[in-house]
C-alpha cells in the first residue's frame, strides 16, 4: 500500500506544483513507482510544469464520471517508465469532485503506487478539501514573507483538525534569497520555524532555473546544475528516510564578489 | 391597388420612412403627408430616419422633410442615401431571395456552421453539431468539439477535434496551426516533442492514407485533385 502525500499551502504561487513536480520526479529517478496527481480543477498547470500537456485525453473528471477506466487516464511520464500523472480538468471546476469521489480514487491508486502526491489548489474551499481527505501525510510550503506564513499557519491549524493525517505536516520553505536575509529584508528560516513549529522538511533558494524548468516542462530536480534542484534531491531523499543536512545556501562568492569583499564592499 | 411610394417600418431606433427613390421630391412630400395623415396622432413625438434610397437628395429637400415632419410632431433624425453625398449611411445590399433558396447554388446548404467571433480562452469549450469557425484565437486549455470541420482564423493553440462524430473526411485549418492536441475522427495526435518551429503560414490537417498529416494551406490544390 503506498504513501499518499498532500502538497498544500493556502496561499497561492509559493511553490506547491513546482515542489509536487520535482518530489514526484525525485522519487520516480530513485526508483519508486509514483503517481502525481492534479487536482486544481479548471487552474490545471501540473501536466504544462511536467511537459505532459499534450497528452491528455482523460483527466480526473472522467475518471470520477465513469468516462473511463482510472488507467486510460494515467499519463506516463516522458521521461520516467514508473512515473505517472492524472491531470485536473480545464473546462470544469473544483465543484466537479467530490470528497468521498476522491477517497475512492486514492485508495484505488494506492493499491498500484508507492508514493502517491496529490498537488492542492490554493484556497481552504472544496479543492483543498478534496486534496486532503485521502492523505496520509502533507507537506506544507511557504515563502519566507509574511503573508504567506500567515496563510500557512492557517492550513497548519485545519490539517492538525484532519483525522487520516499521521502527525503533524511538515515543511518546505521556498523561494528563499540568502543575500536579503542577511540583510535583514527577508525573514530567515528560524523566523519561519519559530511562528508555524513544524519540522522542516527543506529549504529551496529561488532560482532562476526553475523559470527555465517550468517553460520547458523539465522538473528542475533532474538538473545537475540547478541548486533548487539540489535542494528539491535533498527533500526527496528525506522522504525516502534517508536524513541529508540542509544545504548552505549562502550564494558562493563569484570573482567580482570576491573582489569586493577585499575591497570591504560588501 | 396599395401605394407603395411612401412605406413606414417602425423599429427601437425609430420610425423608418422608405421613399420611392422614382418619384419627384414634391410628389412624395404630399404621399408622406397623406400617410402621415392617417395614423396622425398615434406616431407624434417619434424619431424618424428617412430613407431615399439610390436619388441625390438636396439640403433643401431635407429641411423642408423636417419642416414637414414637425408639422405632425415628428422629429427627423436621420437621413439615408444609397448615393454618398454629404449624407450618411448606405443602403444595406439586400440579397436576391432567389440564390438563397436555390439549392444548386449552395449545395450542402444543410451542414449547419457556428461562427465565433472572439478568442477562446483557456478552460473554455465549444461542442457543435456541424462546422465550427473560429475569428480569433483558440488558447491553450480551451477546446473545440465538432461533428464537421474546424477553422480557425486565428492561432489554434488549444485541443481541437473535427470529425468528432466519426467522419474521418473532417479537416481542421488555421492561420497559426500549432494545438496542443489534434483529432480527427478517433485518430488523436500531437506535436513532436522537439518541435520549436512556430508555422508561419496557414496550415490543414486532415487524414490522408489513414494517417493525420500537416500541409501548407492551398485552396487551389484541394480544386486540382477534386477534378
Amino acid at each position: 500500500m503506498g504513501d499518499v502525500i498532500v502538497v498544500t499551502s493556502g496561499k497561492g504561487g509559493v511553490g506547491k506544483t513546482t515542489t509536487t513536480a520535482n518530489i514526484g520526479t525525485g522519487l520516480a529517478a530513485l526508483g519508486y513507482k509514483t503517481v502525481m496527481v492534479d487536482t486544481d480543477i479548471g487552474l490545471r498547470n501540473l501536466d504544462v510544469v511536467m511537459g505532459l500537456e499534450n497528452r491528455i485525453v482523460y483527466d480526473i473528471v472522467d475518471v470520477v464520471n465513469g468516462n473511463c477506466r482510472l488507467k486510460q487516464a494515467l499519463i506516463k511520464d516522458k521521461r520516467f517508465e514508473n512515473l505517472f500523472l492524472l491531470p485536473a480538468a480545464q473546462t470544469k471546476d473544483k465543484s466537479a469532485v467530490s470528497t468521498d469521489q476522491m477517497k475512492e480514487l486514492v485508495s484505488n491508486l494506492k493499491q498500484e503506487f508507492e508514493y502517491v502526491m496529490i498537488d492542492c489548489p490554493a484556497g481552504i474551499e472544496q479543492g483543498f478539501k478534496n486534496a486532503i481527505v485521502a492523505a496520509d501525510r502533507a507537506v506544507v510550503v511557504t515563502n519566507p514573507e509574511i503573508s504567506a506564513v500567515r496563510d500557512a499557519d492557517r492550513i497548519i491549524g485545519l490539517l492538525q483538525a484532519e483525522q487520516n493525517l499521521d502527525g503533524d505536516p511538515v515543511l518546505v520553505i521556498n523561494r528563499l534569497r540568502p543575500a536579503m536575509v542577511k540583510k535583514g529584508d527577508m525573514m530567515n528560516i528560524f523566523d519561519v520555524e519559530d511562528i508555524l513549529a513544524i519540522k522542516i522538511l527543506g529549504v529551496v533558494p529561488e532560482d532562476e532555473t526553475i523559470v527555465v524548468s517550468t517553460n520547458r516542462g523539465e522538473p528542475a530536480v533532474l538538473d545537475l546544475s540547478s541548486r533548487a534542484g539540489q535542494a528539491y534531491r535533498n527533500i526527496v531523499k528525506r522522504i525516502s528516510g534517508d536524513d541529508v543536512p540542509l544545504m548552505n545556501l549562502e550564494e558562493p562568492d563569484g570573482i567580482v564578489g570576491k573582489l569586493k569583499k577585499l575591497m570591504g564592499m560588501r | 391597388m396599395r401605394d407603395d411610394s411612401v412605406v413606414i417600418k417602425g423599429s427601437r431606433e425609430g420610425i423608418f420612412l422608405h421613399l420611392d427613390p422614382q418619384l419627384d421630391f414634391r410628389e412624395l412630400k404630399q404621399r408622406i403627408s397623406a400617410k402621415l395623415s392617417d395614423s396622425k396622432d398615434f406616431l407624434a413625438g417619434a424619431q424618424v430616419i428617412c430613407n431615399f434610397g439610390p436619388r441625390e437628395v438636396a439640403d433643401e429637400d431635407v429641411a423642408e422633410l423636417e419642416q414637414l415632419l414637425r408639422q405632425f410632431k415628428l422629429r427627423l433624425k436621420r437621413v439615408s442615401t444609397s448615393v454618398d453625398s454629404r449624407h450618411e449611411a448606405r443602403e444595406e445590399i439586400k440579397m436576391p431571395p432567389k440564390a438563397i433558396e436555390d439549392n444548386r447554388v449552395y449545395p450542402n446548404a444543410d451542414e449547419q456552421t457556428l461562427l465565433i467571433k472572439r478568442t477562446l480562452r483557456s478552460g473554455q469549450s465549444v461542442s457543435y453539431d456541424g462546422n465550427v469557425v473560429v475569428m480569433g484565437d483558440v488558447n491553450p486549455g480551451a477546446e473545440v468539439v465538432a461533428s464537421g470541420n474546424v477553422i480557425v482564423m486565428g492561432a489554434l493553440r488549444g485541443m481541437v477535434h473535427a470529425g468528432a462524430t466519426g467522419d474521418p473526411a473532417s479537416v481542421v485549418a488555421a492561420l497559426r496551426l500549432k494545438p496542443t492536441q489534434l483529432r480527427i475522427a478517433d485518430q488523436i495526435t500531437r506535436a513532436p516533442d522537439n518541435d520549436m518551429d512556430e508555422p508561419d503560414v496557414p496550415e490543414i490537417a486532415r487524414i490522408k492514407d489513414g494517417v493525420v498529416t500537416i500541409e501548407v494551406y492551398n485552396p487551389n490544390e484541394r480544386q486540382a485533385r477534386a477534378r
